[in-house]
């Protein structure tokens, strides 16, 4: 048999079956897109929830004068501040780039897999960010606690508390990061570098 | 039943739509109307079982429903539909295992059989050459399927994003080893 009578054969085929309605299913597409990125959007909006009544709350503390903010609670306050939009900004950013994943489905498949290549390699430099930044953020937030326990606005039994409970955090913090980034982002990088070497190399196998 | 013919090679569609949401499903309905075979081919390479093939197929149509905001008429609408359900299909045990929330199915999918009288002995080629399909590397497995539609080689250079020269010389290797598979397993043929 040769390539000629296997095209013939290919060319053959018939599509069998009730015919699809495009309207039903892509109703079900919608619904299925929403659903997969809801994961994404409900930890932010958890996280903006957490946010925005922190600062209100702070805000409502502070002008009717419940416990005014001083100088160090000042300067905490817009660090954490810092972190909090860094965290969204990186957070809104990984979601644009998932979006852009899915319109490069249609791109061809040597440009398609670079494209992902270069969101996972952004991917784990931002996790390395992540990383570093919560780092930061441990470092400050003890310097705060020892600065208020100094000025003697922090009891002793305060600092220690809030040590360990930054400690939990940033542990918390680190351990779903190094998940993230050796379980998903670095297999998924191998495999990407696999498929390009795949399409570039071009190498045919003799299966046995 | 609805038997229609799958189309050897692809219907040229370069027309154009009012963007926005209208052309999206309109391109999305005009994708499943005139090139299911596409989906359907791409799915029974890229799988081994029923139950696999109709997920693949629902999550090429998925990829074909995010994607088209990305058509601008830039190449031909099979075309863009062939890397969407071959990049998907690339991608699908990753992104299926990622999911691990139970897919429901959407509908019952059609599939694939052939026409002609001779159905029995052709179906049997045909299983044995869908079978050898998946046994190459992927990138090689959409190559072979895109010559079987009948491309041409500047249409599969620009499905794959290879030069022309590049498309040649591979799909050139792969038939001498698919001749060389056919000499080895001529018995089950």
């Amino acid at each position: 048999m040769n390539f000629e009578e296997f095209e013939k054969t290919w060319t053959r085929q018939l599509i069998v079956g009730e015919r699809i309605s495009a309207q039903m299913v892509q109703h079900q597409l919608v619904r299925e897109v929403r659903q997969r990125s809801g994961r994404v959007r409900r930890i932010i909006g958890v996280a903006a929830f957490v946010f925005v009544t922190g600062c209100a709350a702070v805000a409502v503390t502070h002008f009717t004068g419940i416990k005014p903010l001083d100088a160090v609670a000042a300067r905490y306050l817009i660090v954490t501040l810092i972190f909090d939009l860094a965290f969204f900004a990186l957070a809104l950013r990984s979601l644009r780039r998932n979006r852009c994943e899915e319109v490069r489905m249609g791109e061809s498949l040597l440009d398609a897999v670079r494209g992902s290549l270069r969101v996972v390699d952004w991917q784990l430099r931002d996790c390395r960010l992540l990383a570093c930044g919560g780092s930061v953020a441990l470092v400050v937030s003890l310097v705060f606690l020892l600065l208020k326990y100094d000025s003697g606005m922090l009891p002793l039994r305060g600092v220690v508390v809030g040590t360990v409970m930054d400690v939990i955090l940033a542990i918390a913090l680190a351990l779903t990061v190094l998940r993230y980034y050796r379980r998903e982002l670095l297999p998924r990088r191998d495999e990407l570098r696999n498929q390009l070497q795949d399409i570039e190399a071009g190498v045919v196998e003799t299966a046995a | 039943m609805n038997a229609a013919p799958v189309a050897a090679t692809p219907v040229a569609t370069t027309t154009t739509l009012p963007v926005g949401n209208a052309a999206r499903e309109a391109r999305f309905r005009q994708s499943l109307d005139e090139h299911m075979g596409i989906f359907l081919k791409t799915a029974r390479a890229f799988t081994s079982s029923d139950a696999d093939r109709d997920d693949l197929v629902q999550e090429i149509l998925l990829s074909v429903w995010q994607a088209l905001p990305g058509y601008n008429g830039q190449c031909k609408l099979s075309t863009y539909l062939y890397r969407v359900a071959h990049n998907r299909a690339l991608n699908w045990q990753r992104a299926r295992s990622r999911y691990r929330r139970k897919l429901e199915r959407f509908a019952d999918y059609p599939h694939l059989t052939l026409a002609g009288d001779d159905g029995s002995v052709r179906q049997q080629q045909l299983d044995w050459l869908y079978a050898v399909i998946r046994r190459l590397p992927p990138a090689d497995r959409t190559l072979l399927m895109l010559q079987l539609d009948q491309l041409s080689l500047r249409e599969i250079a620009d499905v794959t994003g290879l030069s022309e020269s590049n498309v040649g010389v591979r799909i050139h290797r792969i038939k001498q080893w698919l001749s060389a598979q056919t000499n080895t397993h001529s018995h089950e043929l």
